[in-house]
């Protein structure tokens, strides 16, 4: 054989082999098996989607099967937190910014042995919003298609390191969960112990504003919320917000639907004052709430 | 005031036919439908109106074996249109009384398709004495559409009023939505797992969604989650 492409399969073998080395394989009974990534010796992520509500996992690592207790799952941004003592050494995460459109990348999980796919990063854009309202650090698209038992798996770059964890998204499309995201994710479980539920105790309906109220309010566009339910003893009740209140803005961001209003919540601080405007009756009302942990009232 | 189709004041009527006489031909109907959690349904809705559900047909062929011979016994069946055709066109056969609680709009081709002079359609989750009222209506030989139903109507309800979810299906939504495992919502509500799986799948099939994100995320939109 060519002597160059000798070498070039040895480094793609040795790459694969290493990589190998960073994910395991979950199985949550009755044969469903996908993927997880081991990010240090007692913490491993999957999809959180693939889960399907399991508490505990098969984890299959090169050297055997250990149990995994799920710790926590952010269903809006795919991913979930598991423990187990794997005892394997953690990856290397890379930023995937260093990541571009047309990148080669490996996709690596396991069944009974390691499933390796070269694929690479279709598109790569900037930090987006999920159908769910979650936040991803950027937009990485790879070849569609996805190998169930790879969902889960990691995406490494041609160094070895970790840039992504693949999922499949909607048409078949798969998504890579960028390692920064993961990281921030993982990072607020394991000092917690749980992701908090910001939460402010109102259902909402959306309502069209008409021209006149869109320019009394300063906004873009004619989309809003109205409060159509309000939970007792929540931080809504106790800020004294009312049925039929427009929400304007919560910390100076404008909502214009449910799910702007639920990333806002991420955003500002529990349990400080955070002004909201209302319009009610005709003008604007100024409230103050204090935003609370819905797991920890 | 507002003009009146013809339909509403069908119901009107009805209305204060049933009042009049109410005990015409046998009060228990028979629940017709494939789905179970339909048939669940409607067998509420006809007790929540105080009739007494004794028959239960699954699937169109054994409703047309409990309809023969009996040409005073009525019909209720409901879900979305296509599921209730089938249903809908053995009690025209039959040519009983029949109530159609439907969750979905229909036109004018539906009505004039299924209607034969004693079929009474409203809306699923309807108003307070609006199946009582549908039932004596198609019972005493009216034709019944509820305008609500009707897809040309200017009046748009929201999506939620087609079928909002239940209390329990809410709670297991917010509870599996916040990243909860099935076991840990069926503990925290003291419920079987399996229940609690039933109530996610009920959730997804009213939101026409497949995944727990996917359904959180609607029902928020819809106004029957909160933020």
């Amino acid at each position: 054989m060519n002597s160059l492409l000798a070498e070039w399969a040895t480094a793609r073998r040795s790459l694969a082999e290493q990589a190998a080395l960073g994910v395991v394989g979950i199985d949550r009974g009755r044969g469903r098996r996908f993927s997880g990534i081991v990010w240090d010796s007692d913490t491993l992520v999957t999809a959180a989607e693939a889960l399907h509500g399991a508490d505990t996992v098969t984890v299959l690592t090169a050297h055997g099967a250990v149990t995994g207790e799920i710790l926590a799952c952010d269903l809006s941004v795919d991913i979930a937190v598991v423990r187990a003592k794997t005892g394997a050494p953690g990856i290397a995460a890379a930023k995937s910014a260093a990541l571009a459109s047309g990148d080669d990348v490996l996709i690596v999980g396991r069944v009974a042995g390691p499933v390796v796919v070269w694929s690479h990063a279709e598109h790569v854009g900037p930090a987006w919003r999920s159908r769910s309202g979650g936040e991803l650090d950027r937009l990485i698209r790879l070849s569609p298609g996805l190998n169930p038992n790879l969902e889960g798996g990691g995406s490494f770059d041609l160094e070895g390191r970790l840039c992504a964890m693949a999922v499949r998204g909607p048409h078949h499309q798969t998504l890579g969960i960028p390692s920064e995201t993961i990281e921030r994710v993982v990072s607020t479980v394991l000092q917690h112990g749980r992701l908090p539920q910001p939460y402010l105790g109102v259902r909402l309906q959306p309502v069209s504003l008409d021209e006149a109220l869109r320019q009394k309010l300063a906004r873009h566009r004619s989309e809003a919320v109205i409060v159509v339910g309000i939970e007792a003893a929540s931080p809504a009740a106790d800020a004294g917000l009312l049925l039929g209140d427009l929400i304007d803005t919560i910390a100076g961001k404008t909502i214009e639907n449910a799910i702007d209003l639920k990333v806002a919540l991420t955003r500002v601080p529990l349990g400080s004052p955070v002004a909201v405007k209302v319009h009610r009756a005709g003008a604007t009302h100024d409230a103050t709430v204090l935003v609370r942990d819905r797991g920890n009232p | 005031m507002p003009p009146c189709s013809s339909a509403t004041v069908a119901i009107r009527n009805a209305l204060v036919k049933f009042g009049a006489e109410p005990h015409e031909g046998p009060m228990s109907p028979i629940v017709a439908a494939a789905s179970p959690n339909v048939r669940a349904k409607l067998i509420e809705l006809a007790r929540n109106s105080r009739f007494d559900v004794q028959s239960v047909a699954e699937d169109p062929t054994s409703l047309a074996q409990l309809l023969e011979g009996q040409p005073s016994a009525w019909v209720v069946t409901g879900g979305p249109l296509s599921l209730a055709r089938p249903f809908l066109s053995k009690a025209r056969i039959a040519r009983v009384a029949a109530v159609a609680v439907l969750s979905e709009r229909t036109d004018s081709r539906d009505r004039a398709e299924l209607d034969y002079g004693r079929l009474a359609a409203i809306r699923a989750i309807p108003p307070v004495g609006a199946f009582q009222a549908a039932a004596a209506a198609s019972r005493a030989g009216f034709s019944v559409w509820d305008p609500d139903l009707n897809a040309s109507s200017e009046i748009t309800s929201p999506p939620s009023a087609a079928s909002p979810l239940s209390p329990r299906e809410r709670t297991v939504l917010e509870l599996a939505g916040s990243g909860l495992s099935t076991k840990a919502v069926a503990r925290q509500l003291g419920i079987s797992p399996n229940t609690v799986k039933f109530h996610l799948q009920s959730a997804f099939e009213k939101l026409e969604v497949t995944s727990r994100a996917e359904a959180v995320m609607a029902a928020i939109r819809r106004g029957e989650l909160s933020v």
